[in-house]
This record gives structure tokens, sequence and C-alpha cells, in this order.
């Protein structure tokens, strides 16, 4: 057999391996810590989703679990708040791709000097983007999360948030927006439903759900006593 | 744009080798292989270099071959087919060698200038494996046409004047 004859062999048969091979290797199973309703709870006032404890996980570390780097960001919302936050353009969890938003634990008067150092200011439609200066976002990295965001890439029947997560204990209305907003306060969650867009499911430890609520109740109208 | 040789069967195999592992490199390696690959990146990220590990030394065995083969004493027809897979393997090197250093570099900037995933694949897919795909599909097309001479007994006219030899019909 010429070696011309071996190569044309040997690279059709090596193919065929590679991509039957390719066939046999399974799937990735979604992981628990992967699903938006594996709410653990490792003290009776913490919260940990998606393998991440609510004040006490860092940025970073999210980073490292979820295999995606996070864009760090201050927010200047229209009446003055500042929030520093780390948002995840893509995530993929149990197969299916979403955004995530986490919002460091990082007190006032510290935004206000991050504020100041400031490298870029970018307006956005509600309120304005501060780039941070290097130090600044290493700092924003170490900071435990407060608060965690998740928007799947899909549309979630109302149906599928009840029977995963249970009826919520308060149901509140936005009168603005006309968005709903189930409320778990055991879990630290507010899911908001808004008719056709896709859901936002927010998480804070149990003892911060007083004040993530607080707006919503001086805004809105409560749909369930 | 082609002459016609009276190659004898074991001429007309000798003369198709080229060709036949330059297209099986490109349809089985470069697209079932890169596929297959690609697939389970997110379970083996480095199997996909087995694409261009196998790829590059294909095309150096063809580069290798046909300069044993222009030296040797074959015939005009065996010839002139190594000179045109030579000189079509040559340039699908330099193809290979610029994606692989597009892709590369682009990796490279992703990561130190902190570019969004999304961001890091349309660049990538657009500026190196878009171009690269269009030009992997025509050298398809022409390895299947030098497949096709070789099979019909033909040369191409330009390489016969460039490997000249009497016994040409």
């Amino acid at each position: 057999m010429s070696l011309e004859k071996k190569i044309y062999w040997g690279v059709g048969i090596f193919s065929f391996v590679v991509i039957f091979g390719a066939f046999l290797i399974p799937g990735d199973r979604p992981e628990q810590e992967d699903l938006p309703w594996h709410i653990e709870h490792p003290t009776p006032d913490s919260v940990r989703i998606f393998g991440l404890t609510l004040g006490q996980s860092t940025p970073a570390q999210a980073e490292a679990r979820f295999k995606e780097q996070a864009e760090p960001s201050l927010f200047k919302s229209p009446e003055g708040k500042l929030a520093a936050e780390l948002f995840f353009e893509q995530v993929n969890l149990a197969g299916l791709r979403s955004r995530i938003v986490l919002t460091a634990d990082i007190p006032e008067t510290e935004l206000h000097t991050m504020y100041e150092r400031g490298l870029r200011m970018a307006g956005t439609g509600s309120g304005k983007k501060i780039t941070l200066t290097p130090e600044d976002v290493e700092r924003l990295r170490a900071t435990p999360i407060s608060s965690l965001t998740y928007m799947p890439g899909v549309k979630v029947d109302e149906m599928l948030f009840k029977k995963r997560f249970g009826e919520p204990q308060q149901i509140i209305k936005e009168r603005k927006s006309g968005a709903i907003h189930w409320l778990y306060p055991q879990h630290g969650l507010d899911i908001t439903l808004g008719g056709s867009e896709k859901p936002v499911l927010q998480y804070v430890a149990p003892a911060q759900f007083s004040k993530l609520i607080q707006p919503l109740l001086e805004n809105g109208e409560r749909l369930t006593p | 744009m082609s002459e016609k040789y009276h190659a004898t069967p074991d001429e007309i195999i000798r003369a198709k080798w080229p060709h036949e592992i330059f297209l099986i490199n490109l349809v089985f390696n470069h697209i079932l292989v890169f596929a297959s690959t690609f697939g389970v990146f997110s379970t083996f990220p480095l199997l996909v270099l087995v694409v261009p590990f196998l790829s590059f030394s294909i095309t150096a065995y063809i580069l290798f071959k046909a300069r044993v083969i222009a030296a040797g004493d074959d015939t005009i027809f065996v010839k002139a087919h190594w000179q045109v897979a030579q000189k079509r393997n040559k340039h699908f090197m330099l193809l290979l060698t610029a994606t692989c250093l597009v892709i590369s570099l682009g990796l490279w900037l992703s990561k130190m200038m902190g570019w969004s995933k999304i961001g890091t694949i349309a660049l990538l897919g657009g500026a190196g494996l878009l171009p690269f795909m269009v030009s992997l599909l025509v050298l398809i097309v022409l390895g299947n046409d030098s497949m096709y001479q070789a099979r019909h007994s033909k040369l191409p006219k330009h390489v016969v004047s460039a490997v000249s030899q009497p016994s040409i019909q």
C-alpha cells in the first residue's frame, strides 16, 4: 500500500472516528445549582443561588462559576442613586442562555468616591453609566454580592413559576409600568412579569427584602393581602 | 485550457493522489471534523486544534512529495498534476496560516481587552472563519476539477509549458 493510500484512508477513518465519537459524548446534564428555583439557605437569613451565597460570594467567584467575564459599571439613576454592578451578557445555565446582573455591596459613601474618580460617563435610557478606574474595578470584583438579577433569554409561562416556586406570598402591580411582581420573602426573591416581556428574577438576602419591596409598596397596587 | 494526454491507468492513479488527499483534507478534516470538534468545544476545547494540526501535516506532505516527484523520473502527466497540487497547497497553507494567526491574535486581544464573548465570536467568525470557509469551497471546486482532469487523462495547458517534455500528444 502506497503512503498516499495510507494517508487517504487514515484521514478518512480518523474523521469518521471523530465524527461518531462526538455523537457519543453525552451532553451536559443540567446541574441542580444551575436551576433558578434551586434556592438554598445555608443559614436561615442567607440565600444561595447558582452556587453563589449572597452577601458572601464575590463577583470574581461568580465569573469563575459562570466561566464568563462580567462588565463592571457604576450606574446613577435619575434620582441620583448609585449602584455598582457587573453585567454578564451571556451565561449558559442548564442549557438556557440568560443575562445576569450582580450588584456589589459597596457603601454609599464609597460609591460616591468611585463616581468622582470615574473615567467616563455615558447616558443610558434611565440614568448615567460611569466607567470605573481599574482599581475600583478590582475593588468591585472583590466585594460580596448583595443582589443577583437573572434574566432568562426566553419567555417563561407563569404556571411554571407557580409549579417551581409555589404560590407567591404577595403580588404587587406597578402603577406606572403595569409590571407584576411575585414576591417570595422567605427566598428573598422578586419575580417580575411584564405581560409579553421576558421575566426578571431578582434575588437578595431575606434580611434585605424589605428594602427591595419598599419602592414597590409605595408605587404599586397590592393584588393579594 | 487543457491538453489530452494518453496516460496509463497507473499514471492516472498516481496523478490523482495529490488531489484526492487535498480534497479529503478539505472535506473531511476542515468541514466534518471541524464541525464535530467545534460541537464538543465546551467539553473538550483543545480537540478542535486537531484540524489545523492534521491539515498542516497533510499539506506539508503534498508539498514535500511534489518536490520529490518533480526531481524524479516520473512522466510529465504525473509531474504536472503534482505541480498543480503543489501550487494550490502552497496557497492553501498561506491561507491556513493567516486564518490561524487572525484567530489566535483575535482570541489574545479579546482576553487582553476584555471583549464580550458575542463580540469576539462575531469578529473572529466574520474576519477569520468566513473568508476561510468561502476560500475552502472555491478550493474544493478546483480540486474536483483537477480530479476530473486526472481521471480523463487531461493536463492544464499552463502546466504543460512549465513541465515541458516531448511525450505530450
